[in-house]
């Protein structure tokens, strides 16, 4: 080897050291930037790179009536969808007769097999599972949706490739149409794996009900496999609370079961009947005569989707004198006592007042004239309070407002303001015309007359029962006083003189002293009043009130000389105070006399 | 180099090992002891002696092998160890995916066992089986004041099912389609029959009589519901404009007319 190619050799060894040196360098330096520098930022990178978030979705509250008997409730269900593509012309799939090995269908069967256990008609299942005349193929049709989890294993032993369950969400009423209108109904949220409520108490109580998504971290290596290893990051998801309801179903059954054969007997437009505590405003029950089942709510018709005790606003009729003989005795302008003399027809600022039935004059007392109901006794009784005073105990009684139960499309009845009124009007609102309210007001009215004269704001919710166990109570209701305790012990009185001896003798129950008004109310329609509601709004036991049952129906056809709602009222009355075990009466009755003098018995 | 040292120690000792004394001519036969420390000082050119590594025996050979085997085995140990742990990890893996299947599995059967009983336990599939075995609901009950053990009011008979008017079994049971209930309901009401009388006809043979005789008083009350304007049973009759609100009958306000 000569000096020359040795020089270059040296060279070229050199020129190799410095190359690699400087490749060393450069690694050197990545190294550090990566290890030193930059490492968290790589780090997570990589990590956010693995790192795969699953949703843990929540389970939907129930929905309890107030013993805790299930009235709502989400079960797991699945769709099932086929992906037509890249099918192959047979089956392969494990034997079904319980020995090893796997056998070959064809596509016939494996339809066959497919629509018996859906109950599908094969040749329009086959349209789905197959494209059809040479269409290509989709990746995603649906055959099945919310089929139950043990239709879908049955579905899963046929076989079919890329047949694939879907889990989701779906929302079931094991108590049928029970207290229906109020829990409402729900709907399929967005991606169709759950539900969120649509109407009603469902929908109303969709914060409560829905709970908080949990998630999963896990990692998962390049081939999508998940890393075993690697720690878990898991926030487990918040179930929804449950929401417990102030209804009884037992109670509820029945007052839906009455309304219904109410509404039969006389082909009513709808019978209502709303039972309510009186010492706590809670609903025990709403019954009516349409019934909604939850799970099928479209088979009903769209106006009874929601409760008419809270959505429709008729004239009370008679049940609204209440209201106008508490206020006429709170402001001292009459006693239970009062002595007037009644015609059969009073005339006013030139409006004249007809009872229904033409009486001889009576000398009655107030009480005398409630138990009978005669409307120009009552006009000669609200004539002793000026307009704006009858209007604010109107307005201090609920009337106007809605009653917000938690069910939307609640209505506020329609009550113009004593300015507004005309010169019949201000008669009319004496004795429940000229102004709309619904039978949940109706209720409303005579618990706070049962109750010392407080009104205590009608509620649907218990409390809402937390995944623990615990219990988190509602806001308390509004209380408000509408009348002096005294005036609504002479409630009372006046009431027990309606069943002693007025117009609501067939409301008695044995053994329990009850007091009640009842009220026949004209029907509006665009073609003016053309039809009837009947109502009776009844407490008991009267010597400690604990339930007002108010019964209303509405429009009824028919012979008018049986229209009555008494055996409504008395059926549901009684069944609660046994299911209560209310103690029978033990007091004397203490309605007073309806006329004055010894003689009672006159003709209507 | 050990081989050297020893003999030098050896030798040293050997010399210390003599008997001080042997006859009279004890102090020539033993030569004067060197002290050890001087040893080195006295002869700086003598390094550290250098000795071979004892050959191994047998039993060094031996232990060596064991160790060699023992390492084998505990890399074997370890490799084995972590295949074993590794595939526990995917085992679990499928334990935990086949748990959560299962504890599914179970909520789901849970949920229609639940959903079964409580659609069984509402309150109209109670009734309507009540009603299938002859139940009747009780009449009032009956009343004993203790404080004077009196009876306040007896009780009322229960009315036996095939005079009972009163159907319990109206609203359709949880799963049954009220779509059903509403057809049934038209194709009815075009031909009024009672439902009453049909339900009972439903279930026995022998209150086939019974309910044709409710028929008849049904179609009875349907006529006199036609003509209930001339009817008139102790109460004035009216007509409807005089209906005008109030209590049953409906009382009414009338604008002068001048």
């Amino acid at each position: 080897m000569n000096s020359t190619a040795l020089e270059t050799a040296k060279k070229r060894m050199r020129f190799l050291l410095i190359l690699s040196l400087a490749a060393l360098l450069a690694i050197a330096g990545r190294l550090f930037w990566v290890q030193g520098i930059n490492a968290s930022t790589v780090a997570d990178a990589a990590q956010a790179d693995r790192q795969r978030e699953e949703i843990i979705a929540p389970t939907r509250g129930s929905i309890v009536d107030r013993k805790g008997t299930l009235l709502s409730v989400s079960v797991d269900r699945y769709d099932l969808v086929i992906d037509q593509r890249d099918q192959r012309d047979q089956i392969r799939r494990a034997k079904r007769d319980g020995t090893n090995g796997s056998e070959f269908i064809g596509w016939d069967q494996a339809i066959q097999e497919l629509a018996e256990i859906l109950e599908q008609n094969p040749e329009d299942l086959a349209k789905s599972v197959q494209p059809q005349d040479d269409a290509k193929p989709k990746g995603y049709v649906v055959l099945a949706k919310g089929v139950t989890p043990e239709v879908k294993n049955e579905v899963m032993e046929v076989g079919i490739p890329r047949l694939t369950p879907l889990l989701r969400s779906e929302r079931q009423y094991p108590q049928g149409v029970i207290a229906g209108p109020l829990l409402g109904f729900v709907r399929n949220s967005e991606d169709q794996t759950t539900v969120v409520g649509a109407e009603g108490l469902e929908l109303s109580q969709e914060e409560h009900l829905k709970g908080t998504n949990g998630s999963r971290k896990i990692e998962v290596s390049a081939d999508g496999v998940r890393i075993p290893v690697t720690e878990v990051e898991e926030t487990p998801a918040v179930n929804g609370q449950d929401v417990m309801l102030t209804i009884d179903s037992d109670v509820n059954y029945v007052a839906q079961r009455e309304a219904e054969k109410k509404q039969k007997e006389f082909n009513a437009e709808w019978v209502s009947v709303v039972v309510q505590e009186v010492k706590t405003g809670k609903i025990l029950a709403i019954g009516d005569s349409a019934q909604l089942d939850p799970n099928d709510p479209g088979a009903t018709d769209p106006e009874f989707r929601r409760s008419v005790a809270i959505t429709r606003a008729f004239e009370p009729g008679s049940t609204g004198k209440a209201a106008i003989f508490a206020a006429a005795i709170d402001q001292g302008a009459v006693t239970a006592k009062t002595e007037m003399r009644v015609p059969n027809k009073v005339t006013v600022t030139r409006e004249t007042i007809h009872d229904s039935l033409p009486h001889a004059t009576y000398d009655m007392t107030v009480a005398g004239i409630f138990a009978r109901s005669y409307n120009t006794g009552t006009v000669m009784v609200g004539n002793k309070l000026s307009n704006k005073e009858r209007y604010d105990y109107m307005r201090k009684f609920g009337l106007g407002s809605p009653i917000y139960l938690g069910l939307n499309g609640a209505s506020a009845g329609q009550l113009a303001k004593p300015e507004n009124w005309d010169r019949r009007q201000q008669y009319t609102t004496m004795f429940g015309q000229g102004y709309s309210q619904t039978v949940l007001h109706t209720a409303s009215i005579f618990q706070a007359l049962a109750n010392g004269g407080e009104l205590i704001a009608p509620s649907l919710i218990e409390g809402y029962k937390n995944e623990d166990g615990s219990i988190t109570k509602p806001e308390t209701p509004k209380t408000t006083r509408v009348v002096k305790k005294t005036t609504s012990k002479e409630m009372l009185k006046l009431m027990e003189g309606v069943v002693e001896s007025g117009t609501g003798t067939k409301m008695k129950i044995p053994g329990y002293r009850v007091g009640g008004k009842t009220g026949t109310g004209q029907a509006a329609s665009d073609k003016g009043y053309d039809g009837y509601s009947y109502s009776f709004a009844g407490v008991a036991p009267l010597d400690d009130p604990q339930y007002v049952v108010v019964a209303t129906m509405y429009r009824p056809q028919g012979s008018w000389k049986n229209f009555s709602v008494a055996d409504t009222f008395t059926e549901v009355m009684s069944h609660v105070l046994n299911t209560y075990n209310v103690p029978p009466s033990s007091t004397k009755s203490e309605s007073y006399d309806v006329f004055v003098g010894k003689e009672q018995k006159k003709p209507w | 180099m050990s081989q050297r040292a020893q003999r030098r120690v050896l030798k040293t000792a050997a010399m210390t090992a003599q008997p001080v004394v042997e006859g009279s001519a004890a102090r020539d036969v033993r030569p004067e002891p060197v002290a050890a420390s001087e040893l080195a000082g006295n002869d700086p050119r003598q390094r550290v002696t250098l000795s071979l590594v004892p050959r191994m025996n047998e039993t060094n050979k031996r232990s060596m092998l064991v160790m060699v085997i023992a390492l084998v085995l505990l890399a074997f140990a370890v490799m084995v160890t972590l295949v074993f742990m590794n595939t526990s990890v995917a085992q679990r893996q499928y334990d935990i995916v086949s748990l959560r299947n299962q504890e599914r599995a179970l909520s789901q059967e849970n949920q229609a066992l639940l959903k079964e009983a409580q659609s069984l336990s509402a309150p109209q599939a109670l009734a309507k089986e009540a009603k299938a075995i002859g139940l009747v609901a009780p009449g009032a009950p009956g009343l004993v004041d203790l404080s004077d053990n009196s009876i306040k009011k007896s009780a009322d008979k229960a009315v036996t099912a095939e005079g009972n008017a009163a159907n319990y079994a109206t609203l359709p049971l949880p799963g049954q389609s009220i779509r059903e209930k509403a057809d049934t309901k038209k194709s009815e009401s075009k031909a009024p029959a009672p439902t009453v009388g049909q339900n009972s006809k439903d279930e026995s043979k022998t209150s086939n009589e019974a309910s044709d005789s409710k028929d008849s008083t049904k179609s009875e009350a349907k006529e006199e519901a036609a003509t209930r304007k001339v009817a008139d049973d102790g109460r004035p009759v009216f007509n409807d404009s005089e209906l005008n609100g109030g209590t049953i009958p409906a009382p009414m306000i009338k604008s002068p007319t001048n």
